[in-house]
């Protein structure tokens, strides 16, 4: 039996969302910035034990003053992607503050802090002393890249198999 | 009123021969008393003496007994089928019903209706025709909600839709634009007419038929002829010109931090080096007033030490200036004093103090300093730096030094407008040119000579000045030469 799990992707803006989706789902990885605009809505089948997880993935817009996210996207969410650019630490900030806010909108459903672009180390500007308190229970953070698809497997994984822990 | 018998002959003859009068009298207890007339044209034809007259002709209940005055009911079925004019009135006591023949009005009025009703129905379907084309024109799938929560397609499905929606039939919408889901939950408070107008969605993005992207956007509203309505919107370039705007404005704030990036580490770069010149320099210029200090030092030697110590001097506030520079640049220093933190000193006095400093120096070059105070009868009291002004001082009659020629004469002079002290440094040389003067004052701008400066000093000038209030300007000197004015805000004294 396949059951179907909403995630929300959130961040700032450019910081990969809508490149770790396609790596994930179509393989695929374009060097291209290109902004998105609303949401991108797509799905993928993960297996999980004997079940499968289709997650209906909500490439949510990058969040800033030009483009303010809509509380509603978060409503029937079971999980939540927070996406950091480790190149821009401003962004940590911003997925610290997007967890709050869709943990108001969506409850206590679980979080994985994904660390992209991990491929540009000589631009890589987060260190370990920075994520203190961000690696919890409730909350893994797992390096990826679009790139070269490093960690991305493993994160959605990671979320399908949180939100299905509760499952009965 | 009275008419001439003749009319009222023709009146009652033409109401008994068109339209078929029928009476009925009814006693205070609602029993006929008596009738007549042509009943059995309305069907009426058994009514009889004594009985209730309601039982006999259901349309007299709720009016009997009748009440005083009179009433009529225009255009009643009666049992018959025809239509007749009803006229209900009272008189000592008794009522009276009157029956009048009314059909052929009361066709005519059916068909007119008829007539009105059928244009009404043909206007509506062509409005729907229209609305179902221009729907289909602008590429808006409207959805009619059923009763079940489904909804089916009110207009023509347009083309990006049609293999997405049925063209007859319901659907559940979140199975055909998973994206609306929780929107539908949102626009219950428009269906539910808890809040007026519409509702958008927002823009989302779905794989359409053969992998292409769609870019949509729903609109939740009411409209009263179909009830809750969901319109689909295929957005095209509305959505990529509102992307456009959105990545170019994302571009420029990513440009941006990457410049302010490059532009913190050329800094950090460029004060690291600072510091390590200016470690060597303060050694050196240590040694060289203990070698002076020395009573046994012949004079020659004292010469070239006190040369030795003025190059050091030099390339001391040169690092100074550029230190300086590089803080105004990191912090963006505010401009303004704060008055009780930096005490006020005589500019006239301080202006003194610097020209005794400078003017050995100048006249070993074979140039002269002059001074130029006039006669004030009060201090000329700033609050500022000393020794960042000090280095403004420095700075501008350095530069009037090397460009004025040998044999040539420089001035300081210190005065008051305005309630701005001014201060004017002038030479004797060639002026700045037209085209060097607009960035004059700018960072890394060096003058049209060069010189071997680096381009610090007129721009530390500057955002010294513009701290404590002031501001600098450059002029043409009268006669040939450059005059460089500053001004600082006469501070006011207890």
């Amino acid at each position: 039996m396949t059951k179907q799990k909403k995630v929300c992707m959130l961040g700032a803006f450019a910081v990969g969302k809508t490149s770790l989706v396609a790596r994930f789902v179509k393989g695929i990885f374009d060097e291209r910035y290109l902004t998105t605009v609303g949401v991108k809505t797509d799905r993928k089948d993960v297996a999980v034990g004997d079940e499968t997880v289709r997650m209906v993935l909500w490439d949510i817009q990058g969040e800033d003053e030009l483009q303010p996210i809509k509380p509603s996207y978060m409503t029937g969410a079971s999980g939540c992607l927070l996406v950091v650019d480790g190149t821009r630490p401003e962004t940590l900030d911003v997925a610290r503050r997007l967890k709050i806010w869709g943990e108001a909108n969506a409850g206590p459903i679980p979080f994985v802090m994904l660390l992209n672009k991990v491929d540009l180390t000589a631009d890589w500007a987060l260190q370990d002393e920075d994520l203190q308190g961000d690696n919890r229970p409730g909350c893994r953070v797992i390096q990826t890249s679009a790139k070269t698809g490093e960690g991305v497997e493993d994160a959605f994984r990671i979320l399908a198999e949180k939100m299905t822990a509760g499952d009965a | 009123m009275s008419l001439p018998d003749a009319l009222t002959h023709h009146f009652s003859s033409s109401v008994l021969h068109v339209r078929r009068p029928a009476w009925i009298e009814i006693d205070e207890q609602g029993a006929v008393l008596q009738c007549g007339g042509d009943l059995a044209y309305y069907g009426l034809a058994e009514m009889r003496q004594g009985l209730r007259a309601t039982e006999q002709a259901s349309f007299l209940v709720g009016y009997v007994p009748l009440p005083p005055g009179s009433e009529a009911l225009p255009m009643l079925q009666m049992p018959s089928g025809v239509r007749a004019d009803i006229h209900l009135f009272s008189e000592a006591g008794h009522g009276w019903v009157l029956l009048l023949d009314c059909s052929e009005s009361a066709e005519e009025q059916a068909a007119l209706q008829q007539a009105r009703l059928d244009m009404g129905l043909r206007l509506r379907r062509e409005l729907e025709e229209d609305a179902h084309g221009l729907a289909e024109a602008l590429g808006v799938l409207v959805l009619a909600r059923t009763a079940d929560d489904t909804f089916r397609a009110f207009a023509r499905v347009p083309g990006w839709a049609r293999t997405l929606w049925p063209s007859t039939g319901a659907a559940h919408v979140e199975e055909v634009f998973p994206f609306l889901e929780s929107f539908l939950q949102d626009a219950e408070d428009i269906w539910g007419r808890r809040r007026a107008g519409m509702l958008r969605s927002g823009t989302w993005t779905q794989e359409g038929p053969s992998a292409t992207e769609l870019h949509l956007e729903a609109t939740a509203t009411c409209l009263p002829p179909v009830g809750d309505v969901l319109m689909v919107e295929l957005l095209g370039d509305r959505y990529w010109e509102r992307q456009r705007i959105l990545q170019l404005a994302r571009d420029r704030r990513l440009a941006l931090d990457e410049l302010r990036h490059q532009q913190d580490q050329r800094e950090i770069l460029l004060h690291c080096i600072v510091h390590d010149l200016k470690g060597p320099l303060a050694g050196m210029q240590g040694s060289i007033d203990l070698l002076a200090s020395d009573p046994a030092m012949p004079p020659d030697l004292l010469d070239l030490l006190g040369t030795a110590r003025r190059a050091c001097r030099k390339q001391l506030g040169l690092i100074e200036d550029i230190v300086s520079v590089f803080r105004h640049g990191h912090h963006r220093e505010g401009s303004g004093v704060h008055p009780g933190l930096t005490p006020p000193f005589d500019m006239a006095e301080f202006a003194a103090e610097v020209f005794a400093d400078f003017q050995p120096s100048f006249v070993s070059s074979g140039r002269t300093l002059l001074l130029d105070v006039p006669p004030h009868d009060r201090p000329l009291p700033v609050r500022a730096d000393r020794r960042r002004i000090e280095r403004v001082f420095a700075n501008l009659l350095e530069n009037a030094q090397r460009y004025t020629p040998l044999d040539g004469s420089c001035s300081l002079r210190i005065g008051s407008e305005d309630g701005m002290v001014v201060v004017t440094v002038s030479n004797e040389g060639k002026g700045v040119p037209e085209e060097h003067r607009e960035t004059l004052f700018d960072r890394f701008v060096r003058g049209p000579r060069g010189g071997g400066t680096a381009g610090l000093g007129l721009y530390y000038c500057r955002i010294t000045v513009e701290k404590y209030g002031g501001a600098i300007r450059y002029e043409e000197r009268p006669g040939g030469g450059a005059s460089f004015v500053f001004t600082l805000p006469l501070a006011e004294t207890a």
